[in-house]
């Protein structure tokens, strides 16, 4: 009994990849598409987290949206998928970061996660939770050898041929 | 696979999209059109004079106060304007109305507190008339922003809609 279910885990894994892959990369693309639509207030947002300097904030407002949007797609179209993994893992240990520190400065502030739909969300725990589960998603990627329907697989099987 | 190899194409691919979105973002950027700067205004002499005789400070200064909140930002303009858009948690003292209106704010401007007033930025007098009235009532701690609601707006600073500061 207990082996079937080891063996079924083991076929489900390369699915439960697929799914978690996908899903992560609309989370960003997602998540890209907001802040692009809304240039200012992101630029507001990173500045009113207050950890970076003044050009520097402008400079990551600029290009935080186009990593994710970049990100997204790879993940999604399984391409490079290892590399936007660890690319996206290090963006989401930079928002765990900033936003741990604005909770501990007591400062109720807009996450500016998901700028969509009016969604004004403010930083707290859940949204942390929530990044260090992104964090762990994107992790278990980086590790992962194969991904199931994604172009990386199907360049591989063209090299090794 | 490799791993050594596998390991570096993983940081090859990441340090690509950073790259890559570095520089569309900075294209973007430079291709939208951005809020015009107010800076070819022709500056009257009078104003020259008035604000020679005022201390100033500038948005980077003004925003380091910002952020310690150790400033009371005070907008110079009318309620109108105030309310279409100011800097996150000013208050409003039109320069023609500050008998009525300080008053309100009496027990928040402390005159130990650092007081930073602004307007329209370069030429505009009003925020110099506001500061000249605190003084004249025995602050010291004042200063004019002379760049302005505009500066601040350029600056992509914090800043708030409606009546409430």
């Amino acid at each position: 009994m207990e082996r079937k279910c080891v063996i079924n885990f083991a076929l489900m894994r390369p699915v439960i990849i697929l799914v978690l892959r996908v899903i992560l990369g609309i989370v960003f693309v997602v998540a890209a598409y907001g802040k692009l639509l809304h240039p200012d207030a992101l630029v507001s947002t990173v500045i009113n987290f207050n950890i970076l300097p003044l050009g520097l904030a402008k400079i990551f407002a600029e290009t935080l949206p186009w990593i994710e949007m970049i990100g997204g797609i790879m993940l999604i179209i399984g391409f490079g998928t290892r590399g936007a993994s660890f690319a996206l893992g290090w963006l989401l240990v930079s928002f765990i970061i900033a936003i741990w520190i604005n909770i501990h400065r007591g400062v109720s502030m807009d996450c500016g996660c998901f700028d969509l739909f009016g969604m004004n969300e403010k930083i707290g725990s859940a949204i942390l939770i929530r990044d260090v589960v992104f964090l762990i998603v994107a992790i278990a990627l980086v590790f992962t050898k194969e991904f199931m329907l994604s172009i990386d697989t199907v360049l591989e099987r063209k090299t090794i041929k | 696979m490799n791993l050594n190899k596998s390991w570096k194409s993983v940081l090859v691919i990441t340090v690509a999209i950073y790259v890559v979105s570095f520089i569309v973002g900075i294209l973007i950027h430079a291709v939208i059109p951005q809020t015009e700067t107010p800076d070819k205004l022709i500056v009257p002499q009078s104003y020259l004079q008035q604000i020679s005789a005022m201390k100033t400070i500038s948005i980077e200064d003004a925003y380091s106060n910002y952020t310690g909140n150790s400033a009371v930002f005070i907008d110079a303009r009318d309620n109108a304007e105030y309310r279409e858009g100011h800097i996150k948690g000013a208050i409003n003292i039109p320069y023609d109305r500050f008998q009525q209106v300080y008053p309100q704010f009496k027990k928040l401007l402390t005159k130990d507190k650092k007081i930073i007033t602004y307007c329209h930025g370069t030429g505009c007098g009003l925020s110099v008339d506001v500061a000249k009235d605190l003084m004249a009532i025995g602050y010291t701690n004042v200063y004019v922003m002379t760049e302005g609601w505009p500066g601040w707006i350029n600056a992509n600073l914090p800043i708030s809609v409606g009546k409430e500061p």
